[in-house]
């Protein structure tokens, strides 16, 4: 017994010092461990092969099984994060909005050669007066004055009505006590556009003899001394004209060019361009899309098959 | 002689079983080492200088599996001391030998101390394996505690039947 104890720890001896004797020898490089990994890999293939072919059909099972707890955090994280994402995706979008329409402002009254005040709306309508206005962040802090032009992207948008310190009230295009003087793309045939309550504007052409077409584009005439509305901004496109015999002036609704409900960042002009830009403000026309024409052209057939009155005879 | 192949077999086994199914189930706190509840099962089974071969052998095992990126000789070491020492227990516990209780707390803080031992003698050699197998040391001595029980009976019924193979061979 005594005996085999000492064997069995001179055996035990023998194997920690070739243990050690393998580490030192891994360690100094000298056994090529890389090599007989990939022996093992290669003799362990085909128990691993037989061993995952048991294993996939379960695996998903027993994923959810052991990581339901896991899977119910993890949910609500993700939730919670998506959550997050959304709102930062939703400010992101409102930012890029916002960031398009000063660019399009800032475009605009860069080719009009106008100096203007960016602002922001921040509120919309009087319930109390039903008026379309709008309140902007800008005031006579900023160089606002009563009765400025205001314009987006597209063209103009509103005048100054009344202005504080550091927040100016302004009158959308669309209400019905708006008016501005206009004239007509090219032809320069005077009139007077004037908010309708809703979506569009009706023009009143003051010369009841001059041409309107669908699709002609109207640009504002200018005030007197520029106040409240310079020349040359966009307003609107004719979308309809109105025919009626015996009248003595020619109307026709105008779309106007800015969507008066979409809009958050607005410019108000606050010094006008030395020159009238005429037209110049317009956007460019919109291409016309070919339309494909089909002609069809009979053959005659070159063997008539004979009549059944033929037939019978 | 015979013993010791059937066990490097069944190791290779076992520890292919382990990598491709058992450590690829989340379980929580940490996998459950099949192999190493094997090795020191069978280490309390077996007599002292096998245990010892045995636990070499084991060891070498795990060192060139191609999962392991470790020093070769460092599990070699851990598990020929381990189960030299496992063994002996085996031996002092004679009468209670194959009782699946005994076997399950020896098992159990065999797994501990191979882990702790494997962590020290790790950085020792420096072999920057030290600190991601302390975290995982409750959670696979947790997951030995639960699946001692239901693998020594067969790994009990096993080493009967090979200690009979054996000594028929003998």
């Amino acid at each position: 017994m005594g005996n085999d104890k000492a064997r069995s720890r001179f055996f035990l001896s023998a194997l920690l010092i070739t243990s050690l004797l393998l580490i030192t020898l891994d360690l100094r490089g000298n056994l090529p461990s890389e090599g007989l990994r990939k022996i093992s890999a290669t003799v362990g293939a085909p128990f691993q092969n037989f061993f995952n072919s048991i294993y996939r059909p379960v695996s998903t099972f027993t994923g959810d099984v052991f990581s339901l707890g896991r899977t119910r955090s993890k949910i609500s994280n993700l939730q919670k994060e998506n959550a997050a994402l959304k709102e930062e995706l939703s400010r992101t979008n409102a930012i890029k909005n916002e960031v398009k329409e000063l660019k399009s402002v800032l475009d605009l009254a860069g080719a009009g050669r106008y100096k203007i005040v960016p602002a922001r709306i921040i509120a919309v309508g009087s319930a109390g007066s039903f008026s379309r206005t709008i309140q902007l962040d800008v005031g006579s802090a900023d160089g606002i004055k009563k009765d400025m032009s205001i314009i987006a992207g597209g063209g103009l948008v509103a005048r100054i009505l009344s202005v504080s310190k550091s927040s100016s009230i302004a009158l959308l295009m669309d209400d019905e006590t708006f008016k501005v003087g206009v004239r007509l793309e090219s032809s320069g045939t005077s009139g007077v556009v004037s908010g309708t309550g809703g979506s569009v504007l009706e023009l009143i052409l003051l010369d009841s003899t001059s041409d309107l077409r669908v699709g002609q584009r109207v640009v504002s005439r200018g005030s007197s001394n520029s106040q409240p509305f310079l020349p040359g901004v966009p307003v609107g496109v004719i979308t309809e004209v109105n025919q009626s015999a015996g009248s003595l002036t020619k109307s026709a609704v105008v779309k106007p060019f800015v969507d008066l409900n979409r809009i958050s960042v607005v410019a108000v002009i606050v010094s006008k361009s030395k020159t009238d830009p005429r037209d110049a403000l317009l956007p460019s026309p919109p291409k016309p899309t070919p339309t494909v024409t089909v002609f069809v052209t009979p053959t005659p057939n070159p063997s008539p098959t004979p009549s059944v009155s033929d037939s019978k005879q | 002689m015979k013993n010791s192949l059937l066990f490097v077999l069944s190791a290779s086994l076992i520890l292919t079983f382990q990598e491709v199914v058992i450590s690829r189930i989340a379980f929580p706190f940490a996998n459950p080492s099949i192999f190493l509840i094997f090795v020191l099962s069978w280490a309390f089974l077996e007599k002292q200088w096998l245990a010892a071969l045995q636990g070499f052998l084991a060891g070498i095992i795990l060192d060139i599996s191609p999962l392991s990126v470790g020093v070769i000789g460092h599990w070699a070491f851990v598990l020929a001391a381990v189960c030299y020492g496992v063994s002996e227990l085996g031996v002092q516990l004679r009468a209670s030998r194959r009782s699946p209780l005994t076997l399950t707390a020896v098992v159990t803080s065999g797994i501990f101390f191979t882990l702790i031992f494997f962590v020290i003698s790790g950085a020792l050699i420096n072999s920057n394996q030290g600190y991601g197998f302390m975290q995982t040391v409750p959670g696979v001595v947790f997951w030995s505690l639960v699946f001692t029980p239901l693998i020594s009976p067969v790994i009990i019924m096993v080493k009967r039947t090979v200690d009979g193979v054996g000594k028929t061979v003998e």
